[in-house]
């Protein structure tokens, strides 16, 4: 029987997409995770077990996951982990059916001490002092895993649990949050906020203004989203999508900021990790120190129907946390192997 | 009881075609409110001119098309009509109640339709698993690729629907040569003969049909609904940031669907709702004579 030479190029195929889609490390990544292993700080991630979404911690080479949270009857996503260590404020979804709802808290980093910072927020993350975390609102109305769905920025004191809003009322689809060292800034995604389309962008902590540092380009189908300020506040970390399928290739870049221009914007762009379609790599996260870039990777969604699996609370089977070398490219290792929807890597400092 | 609600849409319709002529100078359609407050324009069943042997290579080669009547929004879906219906927003670049809703990718389009349909008790044409698109249902879809120029023709052959020149087109469209780089409330420009307004420009409209620059050499006459399959969508009509070609009744143009969260960047790109015209069939069933 002559085998028809479409089951060999067939067979070829599914070859070449597991192998691209297998969480195999780069290499040279044997190096990193050498260093890896002598490094103190940890990792918390969010994934997907039997069901629900819990919070794990880990050692920086993968080692010694422990579940911080289980809570089968809540989804913990997205935390964000103080810049002492010592706590991590994160995402719940809550309720079911119609009474479904996306809260926020912060606990102490052991899982103890649980506490609710509001109903029906979202985009946590930490002032640099580690004495308030800041957030978006919600918008009213049906839980929603559209993750621009949000309008007002708020500040929670974690000493008086008062909440005050950012003096600008008009800020709103906007996505990942993350603070300047020195307090002063915000940097974000823009989808549809404040003026922008789909831009990478930073506004005044305490004031009005506020900037594009890198917009998308339509022509091109180039877009960034999700920004990270390296602990040195001059250098951004962000998810890269470029060109269409199947030429189409995901990155984390890293580019220069200086937020002290009189109109900052990213410079001097350089790959830190590149993945082909159908790969994607998302949620960078700045090592304390700066020297390495923990991201999620995994492959893309199938179903044009169905939302990204990089958007929070949305399984990705096949997705691992993984860590780069910042200086290098594509130098990393996996750091989960499973792929039950590992993502939202963050870096847990050790003092 | 079914035969006699088909005769009176033939014969309303009939009427309705009376009007119409290949210059497009003709009585424009009926205009209908539906439950959810939307006007749309009851367009005519006809066979029409696709394409242009001036486009590009897309456009060509220019064919014959018969497509039956349907309803067609009036305007492109403006941001006030969405967040009535879509808890969650919209998300576009340029703020307006009455502005079209942009970064729109066709799955939101999709979506949108679908939560019209439920909102007016009709059944939902897309299969919000697949996408697929039930053409026998009665409620909202977009646009097939045919419907969407045969309305923006309006019964013209030409260039655009008020004629070949483009130094009119500041008449009827919001367009890179006068939007000052943003959308506008839609309706402001004139109608085209049908009074359909901003097919020209503001934004560009998702159809319901998969994207293939060859498709016209392979395309059925009647009522075609495009490829069976395909990466890219397509989309129609000018949008703010377009150039006077790209304004063109019968430019083309694909695009990848996106997925409806917030990662989709794409500040002219909106869309607008077609459904079955009352009292007729799906119009994929008819099987009319030339």
């Amino acid at each position: 029987m002559n085998t028809p030479p479409r089951f060999f190029i067939a067979l070829l195929l599914v070859f070449f997409i597991a192998s691209a889609v297998s969480a195999e490390a780069p290499p040279k990544s044997d190096v990193l995770l050498g260093q890896l292993k002598a490094y103190r700080h940890r990792v918390i991630y969010e994934t997907y077990r039997d069901g629900n979404w819990e919070l794990f911690v880990m050692n920086a080479d993968g080692s010694n996951p422990v579940n911080l949270t289980r809570t089968p009857e809540i989804d913990e996503l997205y935390p964000k982990a103080s810049p002492d260590g010592t706590k991590v404020c994160f995402e719940a979804d809550e309720g079911k059916g119609a009474a479904k709802v996306r809260n926020i808290y912060y606990m102490n980093i052991d899982g103890t001490g649980r506490t609710k910072v509001v109903d029906n927020g979202r985009d946590p993350c930490w002032t640099p002092d580690g004495k308030t975390i800041a957030y978006m609102k919600g918008l009213p109305g049906p839980y929603t895993t559209d993750h621009s769905a949000n309008k007002g920025l708020f500040f929670y004191d974690l000493a008086t649990g008062k909440h005050r809003p950012h003096v600008n009322p008009n800020i709103e689809r906007v996505l990942c949050l993350g603070m300047s060292p020195d307090g002063e800034w915000f940097t974000a995604t823009a989808a549809g906020g404040l003026g922008y389309a789909f831009s990478i962008i930073a506004f005044e902590a305490h004031g009005m203004r506020h900037f594009e540092l890198l917009g998308s380009d339509q022509a091109a189908h180039r877009w960034q989203c999700r920004p990270d300020l390296a602990p040195d506040g001059k250098k951004v970390a962000y998810a890269k999508a470029r060109g269409q399928p199947p030429d189409k290739i995901f990155a984390i870049e890293v580019a220069d900021l200086d937020l002290t221009a009189p109109m900052p914007r990213l410079t001097n762009f350089r790959h830190v990790v590149t993945v082909p379609d159908p790969l994607e790599v998302y949620h960078a996260d700045w090592s304390p120190d700066g020297r390495y870039i923990l991201f999620s990777r995994g492959p893309k969604e199938p179903s044009k129907m169905k939302p990204q699996r990089a958007i929070v609370a949305i399984r990705a089977p096949g997705w691992d946390v993984c860590v780069a070398d910042a200086e290098a490219t594509d130098v990393w290792v996996p750091l989960t192997a499973d792929g039950q929807s590992n993502k939202e890597p963050d870096w847990v400092p050790v003092k | 009881m079914r035969w006699l609600s088909v005769l009176i849409g033939v014969l309303f319709l009939a009427g309705c075609q009376k009007g119409a002529s290949p210059t497009g100078q003709s009585e424009a359609p009926p205009v209908i409110k539906t439950k959810t407050g939307v006007e749309m324009v009851v367009v005519p069943a006809g066979w029409f001119v696709m394409g242009s042997p001036r486009g590009g290579p897309d456009e060509q080669p220019p064919h014959k098309v018969w497509v039956d009547s349907f309803l067609i929004d009036k305007y492109e879906i403006t941001q006030e009509q969405y967040d009535r219906l879509v808890p969650a927003g919209h998300g576009s670049h340029f703020k307006g109640p009455t502005r079209p809703v942009e970064q729109m990718s066709w799955v939101r389009a999709v979506f949108y339709c679908n939560a019209r349909s439920r909102a007016e008790g009709l059944e939902p044409c897309y299969d919000e698993e697949t996408g697929e698109c039930n053409f026998q249902a009665n409620g909202y879809r977009l646009p097939t690729e045919a419907e969407w120029e045969y309305a923006c023709r309006a019964g013209s052959d030409a260039e655009y629907a008020f004629g070949d020149d483009p130094r009119q087109l500041d008449e009827y469209a919001w367009h890179a040569g006068n939007s000052g780089k943003t959308t506008h409330p839609v309706g402001q420009k004139r109608p085209n003969a049908w009074g359909i307004h901003d097919m020209h420009g503001n934004v560009t409209e998702w159809c319901n049909d998969v994207y293939d620059e060859n498709y016209y050499k392979v395309s059925p006459d009647r009522n075609p609904t495009g490829p069976a399959k395909g990466t890219k969508y397509v989309l129609r009509g000018g949008a703010y940031n377009s150039t006077a070609k790209a304004c063109r009744s019968s430019y083309r143009v694909g695009e990848s669907p996106g997925t409806y969260d917030g990662c989709f960047g794409g500040d002219h790109l909106g869309a607008r709702c077609v459904r079955r015209a009352p009292g007729f069939p799906s119009s994929r069933a008819a099987n009319p004579g030339r």
